[in-house]
């Protein structure tokens, strides 16, 4: 693949990343925790958003709407399902440890974790499910934007979605993000929304990567403005700043926290109905790389800061896509994003945009 | 009977690859208070370290009798081990708390994708040795195959021994003094003289050549490995081992692995099913829940930093005189 598309879906992935660090960094902020969990949200949430598609689809209610539409109420209930999970699992495990010590703390974190993961492993099959089924992208109304036609790879391209064949003949076939698809697969998009096949394909901007970018690019607003010009966002900035002196002052702090765990649930949960697009499955193990990562995104830009873990995920996706250059260091993708966590720890451990706490003896 | 042998000698090879696991992690996280979260990838750098310099010189002079061969894999997996854990305890320096877990988590996550796309040591699939270990059909030799649990199960007990004594001498120790002071408190234990740097760099080396110990058994046993053996859930699970048995109680970690290991082993016999799924299949879940309810119920572990023997009502127990509870 060549630079320019790399980067467009590095900084698609990375949105994504920001999406999920976001929840991590608002509930470091305010009670110190590093919560393993939030990648399982996350995945809670890519299912919630598949049935919800699923039931839409069978019931055919799906006919009279917009896609974006759809998209968009996917987004709302998985980060409803998300959120409101991450409420109980606070009030049940977190809550009880408010004043246990850290590791104790993280430990729990861990457990929930594990045992959410393991759960969906039994609640849903372990097989990875096909989120391209349900009716989302295939809209053929609104045009991608092309921006390169000289890139030279033998396959088939259509607007909607971009496939090719491997270059080397084999008779595999990549999506635009490098993943295999079976050819069952291919044929059934080509079948559903192939409509125009070039002899090579191209760069494109696609709609989907548009979409993540403009949904990530308003969910952040949107937060913005919560956080600094309204009263529950004051609330939790009062919060974070001094936990006890914030209860002295008449702020509810369990209801805070409560909400902040909601609201980043919310946010990972959004990113997933995004993932689910944009990559086209989902299966039960797959919050834990993206919430490592995240976690990863969120220590670059400084948790605890909120622009931090945005630039911070865009950051570490477009770096990760730009190892992808190279056949060589392609496999190391999830070894560099470690690296750079363990650099950044010990060299800057404050993150980029990270308050510096002096430590007191 | 045969099987029933193979099944204990199993379990027991096993047993002592984890208890060494667990005491040395015990080390790092109960007497230090180095919050590691990356254990595997010690036990993985060792076993493949083993693995490869018994493989490789096997291959340079096949007649070099196996003993020879498996003494260089011991010291070729703790040097390795070692090396990399005074690499990884370089961090430790700087990082506290859970930032140092997060820290040897990146690690342990970046052994196991280096491994699997190291092609010299097999890559993704697995790193057998082969024909070195049953040579022509010895694998269905009954002889054999008794002759090399027997071996491995005297090599565990002597592994098992030479941990839990090395870590219970230094926690005896003026040295284990200073790592005890290291867990309470950092800044004061600096100030009353303490080399913090030597004995943060100490302690991650001696766990991670033990770890690299345990690694080599569990290679040569299974004559088998991958990365995929080395994963996320197997330092979680020797975390919990060492949580569950106290953090800083030796005896509470013996308790704890075999515990651990065992309860899962037998309800795998067991053939019980809830919900129409074997029982194991909820193993994990239940691993999991046991691990949310002892830190919010018990956080210190069974039996908090005190051994066995410490304790009141054990001593009770055994008729034992005097108070429990640790010398000063």
């Amino acid at each position: 693949m060549t630079l320019l598309s790399l980067l467009l879906d590095g900084l698609a992935l990375g949105c994504i990343y920001a999406l999920i660090a976001l929840g991590y960094t608002m509930v470091y902020g305010i009670i110190k925790l590093i919560n393993f969990a939030h990648g399982e949200f996350y995945m809670i949430g890519a299912y919630a958003a598949f049935i919800f598609l699923a039931v839409v689809r069978t019931t055919g209610l799906a006919e009279p709407y917009d896609t974006a539409m759809l998209l968009l109420c996917a987004m709302l209930v998985a980060g409803a399902a998300a959120g409101v999970l991450a409420v109980i699992v606070e009030r049940l495990a977190y809550r009880p440890l408010r004043r246990a010590s850290r590791i104790a703390a993280l430990l729990t974190a861990l457990g929930v974790s594990l045992f959410l993961q393991n759960a969906a492993l039994k609640v849903f099959s372990q097989n990875t499910e096909a989120f391209r089924k349900p009716p989302l992208v295939v809209d053929r109304r609104y045009p991608t934007f092309e921006i390169n036609a000289t890139d030279v790879r033998p396959g088939a391209v259509f607007d909607t979605e971009v496939f090719w064949r491997d270059d080397v003949g084999s008779e595999q076939f990549l999506s635009p993000a490098g993943f295999a698809i079976s050819e069952e697969e291919f044929r059934w998009a080509a079948e559903h929304g192939a409509r125009r096949f070039y002899r090579y394909p191209r760069v494109t901007v696609r709609r989907k990567q548009i979409i993540i970018w403009t949904s990530v690019a308003l969910i952040a607003v949107g937060l913005h403005f919560l956080v600094r010009h309204t009263r529950i966002g004051k609330a939790m900035r009062a919060v974070s700043y001094d936990f006890e002196t914030a209860g002295l002052m008449g702020i509810n702090v369990d209801r805070v926290i409560s909400f902040t765990f909601f609201i980043g649930a919310l946010l990972a949960g959004a990113g997933a109905a995004l993932v689910g697009m944009y990559y086209g499955t989902i299966k039960p193990t797959m919050g834990i790389m993206p919430g490592l990562k995240a976690f990863v995104a969120a220590v670059i830009g400084g948790i605890g800061s909120i622009p931090g873990a945005l630039l911070g995920g865009l950051a570490l996706g477009t770096a990760e896509s730009l190892v992808q250059l190279s056949p060589i260091t392609a496999p190391y993708q999830d070894a560099f994003a470690f690296a750079i966590l363990i650099v950044i720890l010990v060299f800057l451990p404050n993150g980029f945009f990270g308050r510096h706490e002096r430590e007191k003896v | 009977m045969e099987a029933l042998f193979s099944r204990l000698s199993n379990d027991f090879v096993l047993i002592c690859v984890y208890l060494v696991l667990a005491l040395s992690l015990n080390l790092i996280n109960g007497y230090a208070g180095l919050f590691s979260l990356g254990h595997a990838g010690f036990w993985a750098v060792g076993a493949y370290c083993g693995s490869a310099f018994i493989i490789y010189s096997h291959q340079a002079g096949p007649g070099i009798p196996g003993a020879l061969l498996f003494c260089g894999g011991i010291t070729a997996a703790m040097g390795g081990a070692a090396l990399v854990g005074l690499i990884v305890g370089l961090p430790s320096l700087r990082l506290q708390g859970d930032y140092l877990a997060i820290a040897s988590l990146g690690f342990s996550l970046i052994v196991v994708n280096i491994l699997n796309n190291l092609a010299v040591v097999g890559g993704a699939s697995s790193f057998p040795f082969g024909g070195l270990v049953w040579p022509d059909g010895a694998l269905y030799d009954l002889k054999a195959r008794v002759a090399h649990n027997l071996t491995h199960i005297v090599l565990g007990v002597l592994a098992v021994g030479t941990c839990t004594l090395v870590i219970r001498n230094i926690r005896h120790s003026s040295h284990g003094r200073a790592i005890l002071s290291l867990r309470e408190d950092e800044v004061a234990s600096a100030m009353c003289g303490v080399n913090v740097v030597k004995y943060k760099l100490l302690v991650f080396v001696l766990g991670a050549a033990f770890a690299g110990l345990a690694g080599v058994l569990y290679a040569t046993y299974t004559t088998r490995i991958a990365p995929e053996a080395f994963n996320f859930m197997e330092s979680v699970k020797i975390l919990l081992m060492v949580v569950l048995g106290g953090l800083g109680s030796l005896s509470g970690t013996f308790i704890a692995v075999i515990v651990l290991y065992e309860v899962p082993e037998l309800l795998r016999m067991s053939h019980v099913t809830i919900a129409g799924s074997p029982v194991a299949d909820w193993w994990v879940m239940l691993y999991a829940l046991v691990l949310v309810m002892l830190m919010i119920l018990r956080p210190q572990g069974l039996l908090g930093s005190k051994e066995l023997f410490e304790c009141a009502g054990i001593r009770r127990l055994f008729g034992m005189a005097g108070r429990g509870g640790r010398e000063a």
